[in-house]
């Protein structure tokens, strides 16, 4: 582990990695929409940012996985290249002052070097599913059947865990993970939804909602989310 | 008459956007939306509540600019509140119409028939069977006359289309002509007296109140108002040959025709949009719109545009740079587009650019002037402007040869746009596109070929010019559209051009030009012969409007969504001769239908200039 202190700061970039929600109607956005809303909201903070270079410069600014259309967000992650420093409690009151209401920063921690890249650095997803009235013991079984049953080998391996919670009439299911493996033969969330929709159906349950809920980073046997990562000294993976 | 304000549920919503494409265009919540909350609406019995419709997708309505300036100047008002709706995809209108869910604005998602007033922008005459759809979609009968016992909403439209009011006098409860700022406060403010008398009266306890007598009071009060024509006060007569008798005022107490045009005097008084609405999805003209005049002094005898928003009236340079520079930071957008009819006639122009590059991230920032005139005196901004991204140049010559740009009076010889071009080329320049119309009157063969003489020309001084790298990159892009007369032109007699003829110039010229460095494009000239009969509609052309919506006519400026002959059908089907509006010289001295409007131009100047027309046409045969 690299003490922040002992790292120099590289002078002319600032570096802050931040979280978002992405809800209600929002979760319409394509991944695109939301890079284009965030670079104005930048730019009409006023902040002193870095561009790429080329005829059309933008913001550099990286943002972590694109989920499906229709799929709301408690965990988006955005990594932006300033020129200029700022305090990250104003900075998150200044970006929020500047996004339209239905994207909100939750909160953001400064990097002095350059963070590894959101996307590839993701270990796990934690999505969570709201399930209508039912059984949950009736559920379990059902996907339990379902994952036993799967023709698609690889969505074994892409499940990290998962497990019910809530006594109430909503059931969550979580820890559905996806792991960028070695092969690259990851079930990708688009089709464990539509699987999942379709044995739900089945079997008489509805989905209610599906919502991504953190991005996790697995480091010495611990699951830290993208700011704890940096929070805890590490910048890159495999420091 | 207090209706209870109905809103759709986000969970209605959720199901309704299942599946649908670019649902991004039905969601709202954009930055920079201004209009009251529901609780603040609630708790302000006499707000008046205006939804600002535009009758396309949500990308080409917030292109526009007019519906940014409205939407400022109502919210800003404590008493209004604007919401924006725009015409659904088919898709979603399919959606719509199986779930029985009516029309909902952006903002608070507020069913259209619970605003006091629904104002459409006609941008242009394409538009019009949109317009009954939406009204359609939101459970309002498209008739004006059969929503009379109903004061609310209060349907409207304006536009520049609207300069012929007739094609939607059965629609609409009245139309504004003209600029729309001034007018917009005082309708609404009439609205709301109207609302706060009548609670008064029922209060009262008066008895019942005749909705029908109330209506025609407050249309009454409206219609005082400059720039407003309320159809159902007029009637046109027609003669047995079906030309206009006269238009009479059904009423002693009724405004005098015509009626006389809004203007806005000062420009000055009202900014350029500075917290404008941020769309969350790309729109066709993403980008900071920065008006710098209004108007433009040319005369071109086609244009429309260039007669109905006289006089030219200049906004002062100094605010335009503050406003520049404050829009591009307020918005975070990377490109300011200053927009006008004719921009390179605005005298301050390379003050204004000067000084706008020196106050922005140029690097970053991209300046755009759609309607530039090149010449030698402004290439310098224009290669400053272009810096590096040399997209493409655009010209205008409209007309092939210099006899018939006479006619039409398109001030630019060949020499001024070889001239222009070679400058281009020199600067670096290798694409360039060009606009031409044709079915001109007086057009004949040798004016058809002077377009393709004209192409060669140009290309045979991009070879002197570029080296042999750069020419071979080399493209002329070639757009034809088929002229259509439009009211208030000097053209707007002019017979237009047959169908068939008008293809035969088109095949004409796509057989003789160089297809190794020109790219043709058309528009139909099928789409333009509806456009024409259009905009020089009058009542009889109102229903036939009627006729193709119900017959599923929308979206008619998209190609791929225009039916031609769905059109035909609906004239046939009403025994309206589209021949009669298209393919007619009208008489000099007939009554026009737009007669009812005074545009601010007089008549003796457009019969003036058609004469001269007539005689350049006649002189050089």
């Amino acid at each position: 582990m690299i003490e922040e202190k002992n790292l120099k700061p590289d002078r002319d970039a600032f570096y802050i990695r931040f979280k978002f929600f992405k809800i209600k109607e929002f979760k319409y956005l394509s991944h695109l929409d939301v890079l284009n809303i965030l670079s104005r909201a930048l730019l009409r903070m006023g902040m002193q940012l870095k561009f790429s270079c080329g005829f059309n410069p933008k913001p550099r600014i990286t943002l972590s996985s694109p989920i499906p259309l229709g799929v709301e967000s408690y965990g988006e992650y955005c990594d932006i290249e300033l020129k200029e420093d700022i305090e990250t409690e104003k900075f998150v009151k200044l970006i929020n002052f500047n996004l339209p209401d239905l994207l909100i920063v939750k909160k953001a921690r400064k990097s002095l070097i350059k963070p590894q890249n959101l996307m590839s650095q993701i270990d796990l997803v934690l999505y969570e599913f709201k399930i209508g009235k039912g059984s949950t013991d009736d559920f379990m079984m059902i996907f339990e059947d379902f994952l036993q049953q799967a023709q698609n080998i690889s969505i074994k391996k892409s499940l990290y865990s998962y497990n019910i919670s809530g006594s109430s009439s909503f059931k969550i299911l979580g820890y559905t993970n996806i792991v960028p493996g070695k092969d690259n033969t990851i079930y990708k969330f688009n089709n464990f939804l539509q699987d999942l929709k379709i044995i739900m159906n089945k079997s008489g349950f509805k989905l209610n909602s599906a919502r991504k809920k953190e991005l996790y980073i697995l480091k010495d046997g611990n699951l830290l989310d993208p700011i704890e990562i940096l929070a805890n000294g590490y910048i890159h993976k495999n420091q | 008459m207090f209706k209870t304000l109905k809103t759709l549920s986000y969970k209605r919503l959720e199901n309704l956007l299942c599946g649908v494409e670019k649902p991004g265009r039905y969601i709202g919540h954009e930055f920079g939306t201004g209009s009251k909350s529901l609780e603040y609406i609630s708790g302000n019995e006499n707000m008046v509540l205006a939804a600002l419709a535009f009758p396309d997708v949500y990308e080409v309505g917030m292109s526009n600019l007019g519906i940014q300036i409205l939407y400022e100047i109502i919210n800003k008002n404590p008493g209004f509140s604007a919401e924006r709706v725009f015409a659904p995809w088919n898709d979603f209108e399919d959606r719509l119409r199986s779930e029985k869910v009516k029309l909902f604005s952006l903002e608070s998602r507020l069913f259209l028939d619970s605003f006091d007033l629904i104002g459409f922008n006609a941008a242009h005459e394409m538009l019009y069977t949109n317009i009954l759809n939406m009204l359609d979609l939101s459970g309002i009968d498209i008739r004006s006359q059969n929503r009379r016992s109903n004061v609310f909403p209060l349907v409207c439209s304006g536009g520049s289309s609207c300069v012929n009011p007739w094609p939607l006098s059965k629609f609409m409860d009245f139309l504004v002509i003209g600029d729309g700022e001034d007018v917009i406060v005082k309708i609404l403010n009439e609205i709301k007296d109207f609302k706060v008398s009548l609670k008064d009266a029922l209060r009262k306890n008066m008895g019942t109140v005749n909705r029908k007598l109330l209506k025609k009071e407050l249309l009454k009060k409206i219609s005082k108002i400059e720039g407003i024509f309320v159809p159902e006060f007029y009637k046109i007569i027609y003669k047995p040959d079906s030309t206009v008798k006269k238009i009479r005022a059904l009423g002693n107490d009724i405004k005098k025709l015509p009626v006389r045009k809004a203007s806005v005097k000062d420009l000055n008084s009202y900014s350029n949009v500075i917290t404008r609405i941020i769309p969350n999805i790309r729109t066709v003209h993403d980008r900071l719109n920065i008006e710098i005049m209004r108007g433009c002094s040319r005369g071109c005898r086609f244009c429309q545009a260039g007669f109905i928003y006289r006089p030219l009236r200049n906004r002062k340079v100094k605010d335009l740079i503050q406003q520049s520079v404050r829009g591009l930071k307020a918005s975070g957008y990377d490109e300011i587009s200053f927009t006008s009819l004719s921009s390179s006639d605005y005298r301050q122009l390379p003050e204004l650019i000067n000084s706008v590059i020196s106050q922005i991230d140029f690097e970053r920032i991209s300046i755009s002037l759609p309607s530039m005139r090149l010449d030698s005196f402004n290439v310098d901004i224009m290669e400053k402007l272009m810096s590096g991204r040399k997209t493409g140049l655009t010209f205008a010559p409209e007309a092939g040869s210099q006899r018939l740009r006479d006619i039409i009076k398109k001030d630019l010889t060949e020499q001024n746009l070889l001239d222009s071009i070679g400058i281009a080329l020199s600067k670096g320049w290798v694409k360039i596109k060009l606009y031409f119309m044709v079915g001109l009157p007086g057009e004949r063969d040798e004016d058809i070929d002077a377009i393709t003489e004209l192409l060669n020309k140009i290309i045979d001084k991009a070879r002197i010019i570029l080296s042999g790298k750069d020419f071979s990159r080399f493209q002329i892009s070639v757009s034809i559209n088929a002229f259509s007369p439009k009211p208030f032109t000097p053209m707007q007699w002019a017979c237009q051009d047959s169908i068939e003829s008008i293809n035969k110039k088109i095949s004409r010229i796509n057989s003789s030009i160089p297809k190794k460095y020109v790219k043709l494009n058309w528009t139909s000239p099928s789409k333009s012969r509806i456009e024409c009969v259009l905009s020089r509609g009058d009542t009889r052309v109102s229903d036939v409007i009627e006729y193709a919506f119900r017959s599923g006519a929308k979206f008619d400026n998209w190609t791929d969504k225009f039916n031609y002959d769905l059109w035909i059908k609906s004239f046939n089907e009403l025994d309206v001769d589209h021949g009669f509006y298209s393919e007619r010289e009208y008489g000099i001295n007939e009554i026009l239908p737009w007669d009812a409007v005074d545009i601010g131009i007089s008549k003796s100047y457009y019969t003036r200039e058609y004469g001269i027309l007539k005689i350049k046409k006649d002189q050089l045969r």
